[in-house]
């Protein structure tokens, strides 16, 4: 009956003052669960940042064209009954993906008894034109786009008097497009009016 | 899209085989009278196009053409089988159709000298629909005319079929 007491007695002290050993166990636990955490969050953050890298890289492979007006000149050739519109154009390729350049068209918006209409002219080598022709070297597609590169020349249009009519053009756009299907456009307002 | 008339040419287009040519009535649609108009200013243009049939009527078929160069422009040729089969049989044999704006009343012989366009429509494999659509509409045109079962209008669709057939698979001689 002592004997049981006494090691009831035992059992609550130890219950009341853990050994040093336990209060360091939970201590080492706690510091673990830290540094786990720690290491934890220090991984996210370069996951992603790897992410936003391996995206940014995807992004830069994804065809992309971007293109600049430098001028833009028509030159009335009474002689032929016609006009040759040429705009100077960079086209760059700002993607790590190589490209050409497939079709260059320009686009003439008019209205027909309050219709919209839009016309798509292709473009024409300087060489396929009959004199007189404009002492410029044109775009003429398909043209190589490099990875990152860019090209730039006359785009050139021959529009017959009888193309419009007497119907007067909105809108002037060329569009480029390329052997990734994307297409890009420039709108055009004013032109340099030369006779030939 | 109204056709207001029909006819149809052969010559070295398409190898002397017969071509039909429709002249559609522009009076609404502006943008198809353009499309028509500015394509003999520039080259060669891009369509495409595609057969179909109603499922509601067994008279009907249509081609639906989308011009996308020189300009975009949509329309739907509807086509009734009983009264303008031979055209639809013209279309599949020559592998094209002569388009021409005009108005209500214009014939092909009036106006030889307006411009038209010749769309090509390549085979898409439609013509064994058709020759099933054709034959069933026409046995029952049969059977309704002359008061008779399907049955025994069948085989006489099928002659009325060839006849017209034998007209529109014309071919003159290069």
């Amino acid at each position: 009956m002592i004997a049981w007491k006494a090691n009831v007695m035992v059992e609550a002290a130890t219950r009341s003052n853990p050994p040093w050993t336990e209060r360091a166990s939970v201590v080492l636990s706690g510091l673990a669960i830290l540094i786990a955490l720690a290491f934890g969050l220090s991984t996210r953050k370069t996951a992603k940042r790897a992410l936003e890298l391996s995206e940014r890289q995807e992004a830069r492979r994804e065809s992309r064209l971007d293109v600049r007006l430098n001028d833009s000149v028509a030159w009335r050739r009474s002689s032929n009954g016609d006009r040759v519109l040429g705009f100077n154009i960079v086209v760059s390729n700002p993607s790590d993906r190589a490209s050409a350049i497939t079709r260059v068209e320009l686009r003439i918006s008019y209205s027909v008894d309050g219709v919209v209409n839009a016309v798509k002219v292709p473009s024409v080598s300087v060489g396929d034109l009959d004199a007189p022709r404009p002492d410029v070297d044109s775009l003429d597609p398909p043209a190589r786009l490099d990875a990152n590169d860019a090209v730039s020349g006359w785009c050139l249009f021959r529009l017959s008097d009888e193309l419009l009519g007497d119907y007067p053009a909105d809108r002037y756009e060329v569009v480029i497009r390329d052997v990734h299907g994307i297409e890009e456009s420039v709108q055009v307002a004013v032109f340099h009016e030369v006779s030939l | 899209m109204p056709i207001v008339g029909d006819g149809a040419l052969a010559g070295p287009v398409a190898h002397g085989r017969l071509v039909p040519l429709l002249i559609l009535d522009t009076s609404n649609r502006p943008d198809v009278r353009e499309v028509l108009r500015v394509h003999e200013h520039l080259p060669p243009g891009d369509v495409t196009f595609h057969w179909a049939y109603s499922r509601d009527s067994d008279d009907e078929v249509a081609l639906d053409l989308r011009f996308i160069r020189p300009m975009d422009v949509k329309l739907l040729l509807r086509f009734s089988i009983e009264r303008q089969a031979i055209l639809v049989e013209a279309m599949l044999n020559g592998q094209g159709v002569w388009v021409q704006a005009g108005a209500p009343g214009d014939r092909l012989a009036t106006t030889m000298d307006a411009h038209r366009v010749l769309v090509e429509l390549p085979d898409t494999g439609f013509q064994p629909t058709w020759d099933k659509l054709w034959l069933k509409r026409m046995t029952r045109v049969v059977a309704r005319r002359q008061r008779i079962s399907r049955r025994k209008a069948r085989p006489l669709a099928k002659n009325v079929i060839e006849d017209l057939r034998g007209v529109a698979r014309l071919r003159l001689k290069a």
